[in-house]
């Protein structure tokens, strides 16, 4: 079960260093950093195949 | 205790006189966030009020909590976690159960020597109390790294503030990576169930990696919505003893909350800084925090109608949001490229435009 809800997943149009999102309902932005729980989550429901970042605009 | 007493217990528990607490925010004065949330699962669950202190409702259990920062506290602690019943739930099963954790990073836990034959004992002090509910709670905790261990015991509340202290043996095959990870999860557990999956009969006397989420004489914070849980004066410190609490200035506790989270602002005409007009529909400008923080962190701006402005030249324009671009554990640059119309090479000084302008960064564990 996940524990966090994730929609919307977007890298950003600068580069890829971060991706635009909604967490729980929260509109974030998180670096594509291992060490932040976000992104850590965000990789692990892109393994898991329950989420897809698109491209970025 | 005694003066002399308290003295000797600090100078025989081979910890040191000061900084010797790895909880931060133990007193629960520091509310960056807020200081007061209604919390169930997925609503408002994780860092919600108080800096550094998760509320959890884990594997989707019913009810709901207030959590707000109250000034109910004992003798010598001016404010208090308050977890008020608001929404019943009268039954969890299966792994359900709501939990107050802290999580303490992996890199300043390397004087427990876990995983050696020197590991340490760790002993956890806090004061609490209840009101209509007498639990018992489950104090408990779990490595994170290598093959996770667990240790639980049951403490009982009563109605009154009184100071309870668990001393937990070392282990010697537990894993801490020195790393800026999660190392130990400290738990508060305030609900679950007797024959939850992962209820422990008794209270652990040794570390073990078979899985004790809670004990299994568990109360139920949410029975009742005439229940409420009060904590506060928490202290985990090495050795076996539970020396007085450490109380330290409230910049520095917000110092070293500020590792793990940051409000940058919030509400209007606040300064930002300077930014720049990189093309005319592109401004840019950027962010500092006030100390490293533990890793580069999530970035959050509330957004609507000219919440963000950039005066220069004479004049202002104004924007709706930050778009955040290269971020690090110092700063992170932003711009807007969507309501920006200036002129390229100009600059000015960038600022919040209204009340509800918020802008949040967050590196928790």
């Amino acid at each position: 079960m996940n524990e966090m809800t994730i929609t919307d997943a977007q890298y950003t149009s600068q580069s890829n260093a971060t991706i635009k999102c909604t967490i729980d309902g929260v509109e974030m932005q998180v670096p594509c950093d291992p060490a932040n729980r976000h992104y850590d989550e965000i990789m692990r429901q892109v393994a898991a195949g329950d989420l897809t970042i698109a491209d970025a605009d | 205790m005694s003066k002399a007493a308290e003295l000797a217990a600090l100078i025989g528990s081979q910890s040191a006189l000061s900084n010797r607490n790895l909880i931060i925010n133990g007193a629960m004065q520091v509310a960056q966030r807020g200081t007061s949330a209604t919390v169930s699962d997925n609503s408002n669950e994780g860092y919600s009020t108080l800096d550094r202190w998760f509320l959890n409702f884990n594997a989707g259990p019913g009810g709901a909590l207030d959590f707000s920062q109250s000034t109910d506290a004992p003798d010598g602690f001016a404010n208090s976690i308050k977890l008020a019943c608001s929404t019943a739930d009268a039954t969890h099963t299966g792994t359900e159960n709501i939990h107050l954790v802290q999580y303490i990073e992996a890199q300043n836990l390397q004087q427990l020597a876990y995983g050696s034959s020197n590991s340490k004992s760790i002993t956890v002090s806090w004061y609490m109390k209840a009101v209509n509910f007498s639990g018992p709670i489950t104090l408990a905790f779990e490595t994170v790294d290598g093959t996770a261990e667990y240790y639980a015991v049951s403490k009982t509340p009563t109605s009154s503030w009184a100071r309870y202290s668990a001393t937990i043996p070392g282990s010697s095959s537990a894993t801490i990576n020195n790393d800026n990870g999660v190392g130990l999860r400290v738990k508060f557990v305030l609900a679950g169930t007797s024959s939850g999956t992962y209820a422990a009969s008794s209270d652990s006397t040794a570390w073990s990696t078979t899985r004790a989420d809670y004990r299994d004489d568990i109360g139920n914070l949410v029975s009742s919505t005439s229940n409420e849980f009060y904590i506060t004066g928490v202290q985990l410190e090495v050795g076996e003893t539970a020396t007085p609490f450490e109380h330290e200035p409230y910049g520095v506790t917000l110092q070293k909350a500020q590792r793990y989270y940051f409000k940058f602002l919030e509400g209007s005409s606040k300064e930002i800084g300077v930014g720049w007009y990189y093309n005319n529909t592109h401004v840019s400008f950027m962010f500092r925090y006030p100390t490293t923080m533990r890793a580069t962190p999530t970035a959050t701006d509330t957004t609507g109608t000219n919440y963000y402005i950039i005066y220069r030249n004479n004049t202002s324009d104004a924007f709706n949001s930050v778009s955040f671009e290269n971020g690090s554990t110092e700063q992170f640059s932003a711009y807007n490229n969507t309501d920006i119309s200036g002129t390229a090479g100009q600059a000015g000084i960038v600022r919040s435009n209204n009340a509800s302008a918020k802008i949040e960064f967050d590196a928790e564990l």
